[in-house]
C-alpha cells in the first residue's frame, strides 16, 4: 500500500507503533532494572526505576541520548536517500532535543523515592560461588579473548576460509563453556546454562542433519508417500506435548535413560522434526532441479550431487532452520522439567522463581531472567535477517 | 528421484518419527488402560477403561476444555486483527526506524516463554509498574490476581506473546501485494479502506488461514503462561487449560494412567478442531504435486 504523506497521519502512525513497542518491551526493561536492585528497592511501595547514577550524571547522559537519537535519525535519513532539506534537519534536531532534554527534565524532577542504587550483586550470587575478586584477572582475559574472536570472525568474512574459521570459533567458545567449571568455582546456575548449551547444540546438530536429508528427499520426490509423510508430520505438529512426554517418561524409566542428555536431545529432535522437514523442504524446493541434473551429468550420483552441489547453496535455509531449532531447544520447559531430575536446563532452573511467594527473591529471579535472555538477544541480533526470512518464508508460501 | 533414493533420504527422519511419535502415541493409549503412579512406573496394573471413563466424567476436565476453547476464541481472531493493524502501520514506515520497531516487536515472541511470562507477570504484580501507574494517574486500585481479573492477565499476555508472529508474517505478505490493482483502484478514486477490504485482505487470505492454523495449535496446548501467571496456585481453577490440568493430574495427583488417558482425549479433541484445516492443506499438497 502507498505510504501516506500527511504529516499528522505519519505522526499518529509513529505514536501507535511506539505504544505497541512500549507494551512489548516494558516488562523486559523493568526486569533489567529490578535485576540491578537491592531487595529493599525492588520491594519498595513506589516502583524505583531511576538509577542514582543516571541522576548524578544527568547532563552527560542527556547529551549522549540527544546525539544518539540524532545519529539514528540521520542514518535513517541517509538510508532512504531522502533530499537534504533544512526542514528535515530541523525536525531531527527537534526530536533529539525533546528526548535528550526530556530525560534531563525527568532526572531533575524524580524524588528520592524513585531512585535506586545499582548493584551487580544479584548476578554474582546467581553465577559465582566465590568472591568476584578471584575472577577479575581471568574475567578481563576472557573478555579480551571474546573480543579477539569477534575480530577474527569479522575479518574472516572476506577470506575464502570463512566456514572453517567460523566452525573453529564456535568450537573454541563451546570448549571454554564446557571447561570453565573445572577452573572456577561457579554456582548452580552455570550448571543449568551448561546443560542448556549441551542439549541445544546436540539437538541442533542431529535435527538439522536428518532434517536436511528428509527435506531434500521430500522436495524432489513426487510419489504419494511424500505427501503422506508431510501430512502426518503436520498432524504431529498439532499434538499436545503431554501425549508424548508421559510415554517418554515411562519408557525412560524402564530403560534407565531417565535424566540423561541423550534422552533430552533425542526427544527434542523428535518434537522438532515435523517443523524442520517442512521448513527445509520449502528451502530445497526453491533450488532449481536443473542444478543437480547438471551435476549428475557431470558424473555425480544423487548423493554426491546433494552433498557437493545442493547443500552448499542452501546455507541460508539451513541457518534459518537452525535458528528456530535452537530457539525451540533452548526455550523448551515442560519436557525438560518432566524428563530430568538433575540435568536441569535454564527454563527449568528459573521455574523455581515462578511461584513468586518469596518477594526477597525478586531481584534474583530477574537477574536469572535477564541472564537467560541475553544469549538469545545476541543470537537474534546476529541472525535477524534469517529470523525474519524464516518467519516469512514458511508463511508466504503457505 | 526414484523411490529407493527417496527411502534412503527420508529414512532417518521417518525412523525417529515412528519411534518417538507414533510409538509413544500408541503407548499413551495403552498406558491409559493402566493404574500407574510416579513411584511404581515399572509395574502398571491393568484397570481397563476406568481411567478414560473417569476423565470423561471429571468436571475439571470439561472445565479445562471449555476454558481452552474460550482461550482460542478470545486470542486467535483478536491477535490476527491486531497483527494486521500493526503490520499495516509498519508498512507505512520506511528505513531504519522500521527495523527498530520490528526488533522491539519481535522480542516477546523470541524470548523463552516461561521467562517472558514471568517478567510480564511482574509488571502487574504487587511491586509492578502498571498497578502503580493506574493508581497514580487514574486512581484505579486494582488487583490483577483475583479470580476474574486473572483472565485479563492471561489474555493480554497471550496477545503480547503471539501477536509478533502475526505481525511479521502479515507484514511480509503485504510486501507481495500486486501493485497494479492498487494503482488502478487509486485512479478510480477508491478510499483507503475500500482498497484494504477488496484488494489487500483477499490477497492475504491464505496467510490468515496459515496463522490461524499455527496459533490454534499453539493455543490449544498452552501451558507455560498459565503455569507462570497462576503462580501454580490451586485457587485459579477457572483458568485451567487442558495441558495445565493434564500436568496437574500427572504431577500433583501422581496418577500417570489417568494423565495418559486425558492426553489421549485431548489428542482426539485437537483433531476435531483441526479437521477443516487439515483437509485444506492436504488438498493443497496433492494439487502442488
Amino acid at each position: 500500500m502507498q505510504a501516506t504523506k500527511n504529516p499528522i497521519a505519519r505522526l499518529l502512525i509513529h505514536l501507535v507503533l511506539l505504544a505497541w513497542v512500549l507494551f512489548s518491551i516494558v516488562p523486559f526493561v523493568m526486569s533489567i532494572i529490578t535485576s540491578l536492585q537491592f531487595t529493599r528497592d525492588a520491594t519498595a511501595r513506589v516502583p524505583r526505576w531511576m538509577p542514582l547514577a543516571f541522576v548524578d550524571h544527568n547532563v552527560a547522559i542527556a547529551l549522549v541520548i540527544g546525539f544518539g537519537v540524532l545519529l539514528l535519525l540521520w542514518l535513517n535519513h541517509t538510508s532512504q536517500s531522502l533530499p537534504n532539506r533544512p526542514q528535515s534537519w530541523l525536525v531531527m534536531v527537534a526530536v533529539a532535543l525533546v528526548l535528550g532534554g526530556g530525560f534531563y527534565l525527568v532526572t531533575l524532577n524524580v524524588t528520592d523515592k524513585q531512585t535506586f542504587e545499582t548493584t551487580l550483586q544479584n548476578y554474582q550470587t546467581l553465577w559465582l560461588d566465590s568472591p568476584v575478586s578471584e575472577f577479575s584477572p581471568y574475567g578481563w582475559g576472557a573478555l579480551g579473548l571474546i573480543g579477539l574472536l569477534v575480530v577474527i570472525g569479522v575479518a574472516a568474512q572476506r577470506t575464502p576460509y570463512k566456514t572453517p574459521i567460523y566452525l573453529g570459533i564456535v568450537g573454541i567458545i563451546l570448549g571454554i563453556i564446557v571447561w570453565l567449571p573445572q577452573w572456577f568455582d561457579l554456582a548452580e546456575f552455570y550448571g543449568f546454562f551448561l546443560n542448556s548449551v549441551i542439549v541445544t547444540v546436540g539437538t541442533l546438530v542431529i535435527s538439522i542433519s536428518i532434517g536436511c536429508l528428509a527435506g531434500y528427499g521430500l522436495a524432489r520426490y513426487s510419489g504419494v508417500a511424500g505427501v503422506v509423510i508431510l501430512f502426518v508430520a503436520l498432524a504431529f505438529r498439532a499434538l499436545p506435548r503431554m501425549a508424548f512426554i508421559l510415554p517418554y517418561y515411562y519408557f525412560a524409566q524402564i530403560s534407565g535413560l531417565y535424566d540423561t542428555y541423550f534422552l533430552l536431545i533425542i526427544t527434542f529432535v523428535a518434537i522438532n522434526q515435523p517443523f524442520t522437514i517442512w521448513m527445509l523442504r520449502s528451502f530445497f524446493m526453491e533450488i532449481p532441479r536443473e542444478l543437480e541434473e547438471a551435476a549428475m551429468i557431470d558424473g555425480c550420483n544423487r548423493y554426491t550431487a546433494f552433498l557437493r552441489v545442493i547443500l552448499p547453496i542452501t546455507w541460508t535455509g539451513i541457518i534459518t532452520t537452525s535458528l528456530f531449532t535452537l530457539l525451540l531447544a533452548y526455550n523448551e520447559f515442560l519436557m525438560a522439567r518432566l524428563l530430568t531430575s538433575s540435568l536441569w536446563t535454564l527454563p527449568v532452573g528459573i521455574s523455581r522463581f515462578t511461584s513468586g511467594e518469596d518477594v526477597r527473591l525478586l531481584p534474583l529471579s530477574n537477574a536469572s531472567a535477564v541472564s537467560i535472555t541475553i544469549p538469545i538477544i545476541f543470537i537474534v541480533i546476529f541472525f535477524q535477517r534469517y529470523l525474519i526470512k524464516g518467519l516469512v518464508g514458511g508463511a508466504v508460501k503457505g | 528421484m526414484n523411490t529407493k533414493q527417496f527411502t534412503i533420504f527420508v529414512a532417518p527422519s521417518v525412523v525417529i518419527m515412528i519411534a518417538l511419535m507414533i510409538v509413544p502415541l500408541i503407548a499413551a493409549i495403552w498406558l491409559g488402560f493402566h493404574f500407574i503412579t510416579f513411584r511404581n512406573v515399572t509395574t502398571p496394573q491393568w484397570v481397563g477403561l476406568e481411567n478414560y471413563l473417569y476423565m470423561l466424567g471429571d468436571a475439571r476436565f470439561w472445565n479445562s476444555l471449555r476454558f481452552t476453547l474460550f482461550y482460542i476464541v478470545m486470542t486467535v481472531p483478536l491477535h490476527i486483527v491486531l497483527g494486521l493493524v500493526v503490520a499495516l502501520l509498519l508498512d507505512q514506515i520506511k528505513g531504519l526506524l522500521r527495523g527498530v520497531y520490528m526488533s522491539a516487536t519481535l522480542l516477546p515472541f523470541i524470548i523463552t516463554p516461561i521467562v517472558g511470562t514471568l517478567v510480564y507477570r511482574q509488571t502487574f504484580d504487587r511491586y509492578g509498574i502498571y498497578p502503580y501507574l493506574l493508581d497514580q494517574w487514574f486512581g484505579i486500585d486494582i488487583n490483577f490476581f483475583t479470580g476474574d481479573n486473572i483472565m485479563f492477565l492471561i489474555f493480554s499476555q497471550a496477545l503480547w506473546y503471539i501477536t509478533p508472529f502475526a505481525i511479521v508474517t502479515l507484514f511480509a505478505g503485504l510486501q507481495t501485494v500486486p501493485q497494479e490493482p492498487l494503482e488502478a483502484a487509486l485512479v478510480d478514486g477508491t478510499t483507503w479502506l475500500e482498497r484494504l477490504w477488496y484488494i489487500v485482505i483477499p490477497h492475504l487470505q491464505n496467510l490468515f488461514i496459515f496463522i490461524a492454523l499455527i496459533s490454534i495449535m499453539d493455543a490449544y496446548r498452552v501451558f507455560d503462561s498459565i503455569f507462570v501467571l497462576t503462580k501454580q496456585n490451586p485457587i485459579y481453577t477457572n483458568v485451567e487449560t487442558l495441558m495445565y490440568y493434564n500436568y496437574q493430574v500427572a504431577v500433583q495427583f501422581q496418577n500417570l494412567g489417568r494423565a495418559n488417558a486425558m492426553s489421549v482425549l485431548t489428542v482426539v479433541g485437537i483433531f476435531f478442531i483441526l479437521i477443516p484445516f487439515l483437509i485444506v492443506t492436504y488438498r493443497q499438497q496433492v494439487e502442488e504435486r
